[in-house]
């Protein structure tokens, strides 16, 4: 009999341990009912990363996810982060397997204004540049730049346009009243995160 | 594709002027470019079709002329080109 997971009322990360758990498991078609639209953003890279698909339904604000294990594929943790295309017609250098980690608005400590005026220019060089990173990962006091400063914003959209992934820390902006504020950017939790520190060749923390 | 960036002889003279300025024109702050040799690095970029605006705003601004100045910059051969523009200009 098909397994059906409630994770109404549960709050982030629970919907997608939940789920993590049941694949985990050997699970091979499973539902799971969430009530908010993170969680089956959420849900839906996990069943990408992990070789399941998943079609969602919809009635009065409850969403159930059906999920099944797509046929003898193997988990793929980077599946649908190294298949990111560069969406840029003739980029000569899509991204590559490093990435960018901010756990604060600016680079560096020391005064606030220089750090912000430091991380704007860096991504403004970043943009700039041919050698991408494949991801851009904001968490703590760093999701404030995709969130609030429009510069950084900007390069950022162009990054995206290139093909980075912008991963911003759905908790870290829950934390600070700013998922509303989000400008460009994928939210993100700590399972995604974490495969993408582990994928990268290289992790640069500004 | 050109544009425009002011220079500066100080960081804080940078972070002050863009405070300014972004209350009147869109401004991005920069890394000054290589082919403009000054003592701070911060830049702030504009469009050309600014220039005016940011002259006559630069001259009316309390800062030193000698504290910044503006460049048109052309890329030409994928190598940038900078050219000092007229920064002394007072507004009348």
């Amino acid at each position: 009999m098909e397994t059906n997971l409630d994770a109404r009322g549960k709050a982030c990360p629970m919907p997608v341990i939940m789920a993590k758990k049941e694949m985990d498991a050997g699970n091979l078609q499973f539902s799971i009912t969430v009530d908010n639209d993170i969680a089956v953003q959420n849900l839906k890279r996990l069943a990408d990363s992990q070789g399941y698909q998943g079609s969602v339904r919809e009635t009065g604000g409850v969403y159930t996810m059906d999920l099944h294990k797509k046929g003898g594929s193997e988990p793929r943790l980077s599946q649908p982060l190294q298949d990111q295309p560069a969406k840029t017609a003739g980029q000569a250098h899509p991204p590559r397997s490093w990435a960018v980690f901010l756990g604060k608005d600016t680079i560096g400590d020391g005064d606030q204004t220089l750090g912000e005026s430091l991380a704007r220019m860096f991504f403004y060089t970043l943009a700039q540049s041919e050698d991408l990173p494949r991801w851009i990962i904001f968490m703590n006091h760093g999701v404030k730049l995709p969130a609030l400063d429009d510069q950084v914003a900007e390069h950022l959209e162009t990054l995206q346009e290139k093909g980075c992934r912008i991963m911003v820390c759905g908790t870290c902006l829950n934390f600070y009243g700013l998922q509303e504020a989000l400008r460009i950017g994928m939210i993100s939790n700590m399972y995604d995160i974490t495969v993408c520190l582990q994928e990268a060749d290289k992790v640069i923390t500004l | 594709m050109d544009f425009g960036v002011i220079t500066f002889a100080s960081t804080h003279a940078a972070i002050r002027t863009q405070k300014h300025l972004e209350r009147h024109l869109r401004v991005t702050m920069m890394p000054t470019l290589r082919e403009i040799s000054q003592g701070c690095g911060i830049s702030l970029r504009f469009a050309l079709s600014e220039l005016e605006n940011v002259r006559r705003r630069m001259a009316a601004y309390d800062l030193d002329p000698k504290m910044f100045a503006i460049y048109r910059i052309r890329m030409v051969q994928g190598k940038y080109q900078a050219e000092q523009v007229d920064a002394d200009r007072r507004e009348e």
